[in-house]
């Protein structure tokens, strides 16, 4: 028997492997075996091993080692076998730090890099972009840049592509990897539950134009070898994120893993082991009313005068920026893609016949929302896109949003494309909005929404789709308000409310009021004339003002009538109304002006009051911080089923044919301005693009333009009390818009700057979401 | 007007609706509006809607008319319209109208079964040969009322309700009008006032 010990000596270095197997094996005596653990204060381990004197096979092996096979070692009498190690290995990198360079720091391996993925100045985690824009090369009109396998141009490469490595990592003397190991990447869903992450995540086999991808959506397979050979030294990968954090990738994060196969030690298929990068997906935030707008979108229609008077007025301000008219009327049909199993497949929207014919299609802001996208970009820089998230709406301008739209400089991203989702009315644009920078107070401390706080409407008929619910809420930083919008035929928020810049140097929360829709304002300003101005004439245009050149009012059209117009007198009064309710080619149901008095009074302002109050309730908001705006509601549908007591606005009467019901209950109505609905505008850099009322016009030919309006006068009065240099453009938006139950803002989009966190927070951090988020 | 043609002269009144609501923010009617636009003819279109349905004319509808007209059999519809439903419940690609149609369907074919054992109800046939709107409903409501065990549970609990607060409303009254009101006038009362609407027949349902 001898005393046979084997030394072994492991590299210095950082590296993450500290077991190896010893092995002795002899054609004529058992094997012999053992493990050696090292540790930074002890790289040279022994083992002796008391075996029979012969000749004997000497294998060292161990995940992240070079093995050592020595054969034929002739072992008589005691003897020392040193042998210094190598180690060897593949490690996987991002951007963890987000500074723009792949970190190089080896990960921890058999764990995720980071641990968690984490937010603030020192926030961890690569943000992958969603790279949603058309740089060029793609498969077909309609495709964003990550609808299709490969890297779309140089440009793509830079700006929308991160980047991920492999990097040989080696220790020791030098050596040669064995033939048999082995390399797989691997993507999975970093959250148990979510969809597979080919489908969010895509990685290309390099960072040059025309890259394929190697892991994705078109990779049915989630883990794949990879060529140590054509790795080498080190390898780098693109990697796009496919789409946002929504329905099925709630997490918006997936891990990526490298498994190396090291034969001797696990076997051919088992990995000895693994790198992890942990990583997110860029997250898309809506635009607020405190960014600047760099353009505005509206339809090429034949109204030239309002598209006339909104190029003027963009123009005017003095931050002035570009109109594009969008021309749905002449845009081919055009394809959306979708990801089906594995392929893009074009989509039709369920219970939709086909794509959207070429027409005329007014509706700018129901076919999208404003916002954008940003990241670290490669080298140092920040990333930024428009992005406009489609909303699951079906119509006309959907073929110019794809065909003309989309672009190299503003992407698209469609959350309810591929579903079952209905399209129903509440899916629109005009029912999401967002507020600026606002607190909410507790108890104890606050949360700042510096972001803003997306609201949307919830209409039982027609509430927005699950899909872009989902989108809204997993981007996780403009936490959603629900308001109740039943109370209005289309049903969108913008009908009853929206926020306007207001200088308070002191509270960046609170730089912003609140503009409601208010008939009690209305109707009050009326009163206040009723003795002085009685024959003030509503709802016509008036003499010599644009689009009337006469002597006389021109009253406009609303249901049932070629002329709704009438004096404060007459709303005031207790006649019959000349519009009727109702569905327009079935019924025509008179009232009184005493009865839409009393229901716009007492009910239309009560459930616009109780919207207000759910704004209360999220974030800090007072009656200081609200303007009400004078607008006129009316019915046009009457709303099926019983009703109960708390339903009617006066318990001690009937129904009164729905004018007893609060607007949005069973039995009661849906409604509509009547008047010009003044806070459904376009807010502007310092300017606010308001549609005209046409509320009561009082005749002064003491006075520019020969009169004033009542309702107009008293919202700029508002405005100018604000203090901040906001002017109103009232513009005439009534045949186009108005009467076809939309306004101004439910006509326009437009792209917005990046809201500056370091001026308003006081804090660079605050520029970058991934910085200006906590924990 | 035969039922047919009212029912062709429902869906002549739904397209003219959508063509005036074409450039509209909301581009086409609700299910709201296209339920009443269906109601009001009442029950004389569900046949020939229910046989439409079956020849598989939902295939070629959007949600909203859809929507609309599961609305309308929600009320007017018999269990003829328990099959096409299924088929619209396994079949329309829309998440929302399948749960509509699987819910309807569910309800109508319950109600097959009710319906025909409250046909078997001797009152309930002599009330359908008197033709007599008022007799015919109280026997109908009392022919479910022996048939559905909960019917009378949920009658007792309103009664109930509505004497608690005549009871409760009572001293104060009594004291007010001196006497003068019995607690029988006070549940009239209340009556009058919680079902206006439905006892004057100016309300809908």
């Amino acid at each position: 028997m001898a005393n046979y010990t084997v030394q072994l000596t492991a590299p210095d270095g950082n590296y993450s492997f500290n077991r190896v197997r010893i092995s002795l094996t002899s054609a004529d005596h058992p094997q012999q075996a053992c493990e050696l653990t090292f540790t930074p204060q002890a790289r040279t381990k022994t083992h002796t091993f008391a075996i029979a004197n012969g000749t004997w096979d000497l294998k060292v092996t161990g995940a992240g080692f070079a093995p050592i096979n020595e054969a034929n070692i002739n072992v008589a009498g005691n003897a020392t076998n040193a042998k210094n190690l190598s180690v060897i290995f593949y490690s996987l990198h991002s951007d963890r730090n987000r500074d723009g360079t792949v970190d190089i720091a080896i990960g921890r391996q058999g764990h995720r890099t980071p641990e968690n993925i984490r937010f603030g100045p020192n926030g961890t985690g690569a943000i992958i972009p969603v790279n949603c824009n058309q740089d060029g090369g793609n498969t077909g009109a309609g495709y964003t840049d990550n609808q299709d396998n490969h890297v779309n141009g140089d440009n793509d490469l830079d700006s929308g592509i991160a980047h991920l490595k492999i990097i040989q990592q080696s220790f020791g003397p030098p050596a040669i990897v064995p033939p048999g190991w082995a390399l797989r990447l691997r993507i999975s869903p970093a959250v148990a539950g979510e969809a597979a992450a080919n489908r969010h995540f895509r990685i290309f086999d390099g960072i040059a134009n025309n890259s394929v991808e190697v892991l994705g959506p078109e990779t049915v397979a989630t883990e794949i070898p990879q060529d140590i050979a054509t790795v080498g030294a080190e390898q780098t990968y693109g990697i796009e994120a496919v789409r946002f954090a929504g329905q099925g990738f709630e997490s918006g994060r997936a891990i990526i893993s490298l498994l190396g196969i090291q034969p001797e030690v696990s076997g051919p298929d088992i990995p000895a082991y693994f790198f992890i990068e942990h990583v997110i997906a860029a997250r898309w935030i809506a635009n607020h009313h405190q960014q600047t707008v760099t353009r505005i979108y509206v339809e090429h229609s034949n109204d030239d005068d309002f598209l006339q008077s909104l190029a003027a007025a963009a123009a005017a301000e003095n931050t002035p920026y570009p109109l594009t008219a969008a021309t749905p009327a002449i845009a081919p049909q055009t394809n959306v893609p979708y990801l089906n199993g594995n392929a893009w497949n074009n989509f039709t929207a369920a219970g939709k016949p086909g794509l959207p014919t070429a027409a005329s299609d007014q509706w700018l802001r129901d076919t999208m929302v404003s916002g954008y996208s940003s990241w670290p970009g490669n080298g140092g820089g920040i990333e930024r896109q428009d992005v406009f998230m489609k909303a699951h709406r079906w119509h006309h301008l959907q073929n110019w949003v794809y065909q003309t739209l989309l672009n190299h400089d503003i992407g698209v991203f469609y959350p309810a494309v591929g579903t079952a989702d209905a399209i129903n009315d509440g899916n629109s644009g005009g029912n999401i909005s967002v507020t600026p920078p606002v607190r909410k107070s507790h108890l104890i401390g606050t949360t700042d929404y510096r972001f803003g706080r997306i609201y949307y409407g919830h209409h039982r008929e027609s509430t927005l789709d699950n899909s872009s619910r989902q989108f809204l809420a997993a981007q996780n930083m403009q936490a959603p308000i629900v308001l109740n919008v039943d109370w209005l035929r289309v049903g969108h928020v913008d009908e009853m409310m929206t926020f306007v810049k207001a200088n308070n140097p002191g509270n960046p929360y609170k730089r912003w009021k609140l503009l409601v829709a208010s008939p009690a304002t209305a109707y009050q300003i009326m009163r206040d004339n009723q003795v002085a101005h009685g024959n003030a004439t509503l709802l016509a245009r008036p003499p010599h003002s644009p689009g009337n050149a006469t002597a006389n009012f021109a009253g406009l059209p609303a249901p049932g009538t070629a002329d709704a117009s009438a004096t404060i007198t007459d709303f005031l009064g207790n006649g019959v109304v000349p519009m009727y309710w109702g569905i327009p080619v079935m019924e025509a149901n008179a009232y009184s002006y005493q009865q839409l008095r009393t229901w716009n009074i007492d009910g239309v302002e009560k459930v616009i009051t109780d919207n207000v109050d759910k704004m209360k309730s999220a974030f800090d908001l007072s009656n200081a911080d609200i303007i009400k705006v004078p607008v006129i509601f009316i019915p046009e549908t009457r709303i099926d089923g019983a009703f109960g007591l708390t339903d009617k606005i006066s318990i001690w009467t009937g129904a009164d044919g729905g004018f007893n019901i609060y607007p949005g209950r069973n039995s009661g109505f849906r409604s509509s301005a009547l008047t010009g609905d003044m806070p459904n505008l376009f807010s502007g850099n310092d300017h606010l693009f308001i549609p005209k009322p046409f509320g009561p016009w009082v005749v002064d030919n003491t006075v520019a333009n020969n009169g004033y309006d009542l309702f107009e006068r008293d919202l700029e009065q508002k405005i100018v009390a604000i203090g901040n240099g906001l002017a109103c453009d009232f513009i005439d938006d009534w045949d186009y818009y108005h009467a076809h139950h939309g306004e101004i803002h439910c006509g326009t989009n437009e792209t917005r700057a990046p809201f500056n966190g370091q001026v308003a927070f006081g804090n660079a951090r605050f520029n970058n979401w991934w910085t200006a988020l906590d924990g | 007007m035969t039922a047919q043609t009212d029912y062709q002269q429902a869906l002549t009144d739904i397209t003219t609706l959508v063509s005036d609501r074409a450039q509209d923010v909301a581009a086409k009617p609700t299910p709201n509006e296209v339920s009443q636009i269906f109601c009001r003819y009442q029950g004389t279109i569900a046949t020939p809607m229910i046989e439409d349905l079956g020849k598989g004319s939902w295939k070629n509808w959007e949600s909203w008319q859809l929507g609309g007209a599961i609305a309308y059999l929600s009320s007017y519809g018999t269990s003829a319209a328990v099959a096409p439903l299924r088929d619209i419940e396994q079949n329309y690609p829309v998440t929302d109208i399948q749960i509509q149609a699987k819910a309807l369907a569910d309800l109508l074919a319950t109600l097959d079964v009710a319906v025909s054992e409250a046909k078997q109800i001797p009152q309930v046939q002599d009330a359908i040969k008197s033709g007599n709107a008022d007799q015919m409903a109280r026997a109908m409501l009392l022919g479910l009322a022996q048939i559905d065990p909960d019917w009378p549970v949920r009658a007792s609990e309103i009664q109930t309700k509505l004497f608690a607060l005549s009871a409760d409303s009572f001293p104060a009254i009594n004291e007010m009008a001196d006497g003068k009101l019995s607690q029988n006038d006070v549940t009239k009362a209340l009556v009058e006032i919680l079902f206006e609407d439905v006892t004057s027949g100016t309300g809908t349902p």
